[in-house]
């Protein structure tokens, strides 16, 4: 599987995709020279320290929607897009298994944003050192993890499984809908979750409470019942991947 | 001679659409057969069914005597095929191949030179030159050519070609003849060729499978020749006088290929100022096959 990993990323890495990735993870310099520079339209009320900095600069991207309508495009693109411009033939004839196939493909796409995530926190983290520190917003640097730290990396973790939740969702709704209807289809999902969160008593219920929810409560039991519905959706994306792949006729 | 593919009482349909219906027929080590039949008869369905990429409803498909062919990754890497897939237009032709070969794990356990040599050697093969330009600004012939190397990559035993010649000019119609035939010459490679080109598949296949009514008729070689010369619009005068010494379909002169015939077909159609838009040499079974079926 590993090849069909390496081969999905050599096909992103051609496509310029990694460029684009780079220059969105730069996100946060704007908001680090708009606090360094005091310049009017950047508002940030309180301070900030290191990691509450970077977790909130990922919080934003997602509450913007961007990550989510990137990864989902991308995601669609590799199996949907595919199948519908016919290139899908010259990869399930050879491959070793169908399953290794979409695993492959979702994984590539997975490690895609995981490098996104990555390297979004490490220029976060660059950026607060070099521009928000010593500002009026920075709380200096210190290397010191204290609780809540924690609970911004875990929310900002959940935030990715959320994705790869999409993206999951994605994929397999482009393999009888193509790229675009999919995008689309995957952010009316979103958009009826965001819906049906804002009811009291189910929002805890919902996969991706901790990205949906702005004000969430943290709790271990939330923290572990939301990874476990994430991973439950997530496993069953991919056998119903894997069986539609397995029907279709090409 | 080894039996090489066997299709027993395969039927396929699209939904309620019966496409193929209790088809037999079977290809031996090294032969080169022709699939034959009008636009949607099912040539390609059938090449799909076989690469696995089509289901079927009933009917049995082996490959060397098994029949479980599709689910054997060995097995599966002995077909190279050439369909009307689409390339990635965004890579060169180089890394077109070198992605098709990283799917099929073909460059496990070989280094970066061997890899490039085999890449290179494979673009030589089909005379297309290892630049960066990518796929999107190929040509139609070029895009067949590079199609057709990823086909050949690992030297599958069993090659399905469908509509290779099309888009092709003269001239890479007859390089790609010539490039087929020394395919089964030098490497023994078996081919199933679907065209609804008569002329092109007849050069060279040994036999002919000919799809008709959503069966397949096995059609033998014959050695008797026909010309058939389309004319543009000919007037009736000039039909009149051609039907005395050949048979008119249409806008169509069909008649034996005999020097004398084309001689006098000829003389009255340059009489009449007759305009010949093409003349074809081929197989009399073949086209009394086609001229029944497009009736």
């Amino acid at each position: 599987m590993r090849d069909v990993i390496n081969v999905e990323l050599f096909k992103l890495w051609k496509r310029k995709i990694f460029i684009g990735i780079f220059l969105l993870s730069n996100f946060s310099l704007v908001y680090s020279l708009g606090i360094y520079f005091n310049w009017s339209f950047i508002d940030i009320n309180g301070k900030l320290d290191l990691i509450s900095f970077s977790a909130s600069m990922w919080a934003l991207l997602m509450m913007l929607g961007i990550p989510l309508v990137l990864f989902t495009f991308l995601a669609a693109g590799t199996l949907g897009g595919e199948i519908y411009d016919g290139q899908f033939m010259l990869e399930i004839t050879r491959v070793k298994s169908i399953k290794s196939l979409v695993l492959g493909k979702l994984i590539s796409i997975v490690e895609v944003l995981l490098s996104f995530y990555i390297l979004n926190m490490a220029l976060s983290s660059l950026y607060y050192i070099v521009f928000v520190a010593r500002s009026k917003n920075g709380l200096g640097i210190s290397w010191n993890i204290e609780s809540y730290h924690s609970r911004l990396l875990l929310v900002s973790i959940c935030g990715v499984l959320f994705l790869i939740l999409f993206i999951s969702i994605a994929m397999v709704v482009s393999v009888n809908f193509g790229t675009f209807r999919a995008v689309l289809l995957s952010l009316s999902v979103y958009v009826f979750l965001k819906f049906v969160s804002s009811i009291e008593g189910i929002r805890k219920l919902l996969p991706g409470y901790y990205t949906l929810i702005d004000d969430n409560d943290f709790s271990g039991l939330i923290l572990l019942y939301q990874l476990f519905i994430m991973g439950l959706f997530i496993g069953i994306a991919i056998c119903v991947m894997i069986n539609m792949i397995k029907k279709r006729n090409y | 001679m080894e039996l090489l593919l066997s299709v027993n009482q395969l039927v396929k349909k699209y939904d309620t659409k019966t496409v193929l219906d209790n088809v037999s027929f079977e290809i031996t080590k090294g032969e080169i057969v022709g699939l034959l039949g009008v636009n949607g008869s099912g040539k390609t369905t059938l090449m799909k069914v076989i690469l696995g990429l089509t289901s079927f409803e009933a009917g049995e498909i082996k490959h060397k005597g098994n029949s479980n062919y599709l689910k054997s990754f060995k097995s599966r890497r002995e077909f190279g095929y050439l369909l009307d897939c689409k390339l990635f237009e965004y890579l060169s032709g180089y890394d077109n191949l070198y992605t098709v070969g990283k799917y099929a794990n073909h460059w496990q356990g070989k280094t970066k030179t061997e890899i490039a040599e085999e890449i290179n050697g494979l673009l030589d093969l089909v005379d297309l030159p290892n630049s960066k330009k990518r796929v999107k600004g190929y040509s139609f012939g070029m895009k067949q050519r590079l199609g057709l190397a990823m086909a050949l990559m690992g030297t599958p035993d069993f090659l399905i070609l469908d509509e290779p010649f099309v888009g092709l000019d003269p001239v890479g119609i007859e390089h790609l003849l010539g490039f087929i035939s020394n395919l089964r010459k030098d490497l023994d490679i078996t081919i199933l060729i679907s065209s609804h080109q008569l002329n092109e598949v007849e050069q060279i296949s040994d036999r002919y499978l000919y799809i008709t009514n959503q069966k397949v008729k096995e059609v033998t070689k014959n050695s008797s020749k026909k010309y058939v010369i389309k004319l543009n619009n000919p007037d009736k005068l000039l039909l009149n006088q051609l039907q005395s010494i050949a048979d008119i379909e249409h806008n169509d002169v069909l008649f034996e290929a005999k020097n004398e015939l084309i001689n006098k077909v000829l003389k009255i159609i340059y009489q009449n100022q007759g305009e010949i838009t093409d003349i074809q040499v081929t197989n009399d079974n073949l086209v009394d096959l086609f001229r029944g079926d497009s009736k």
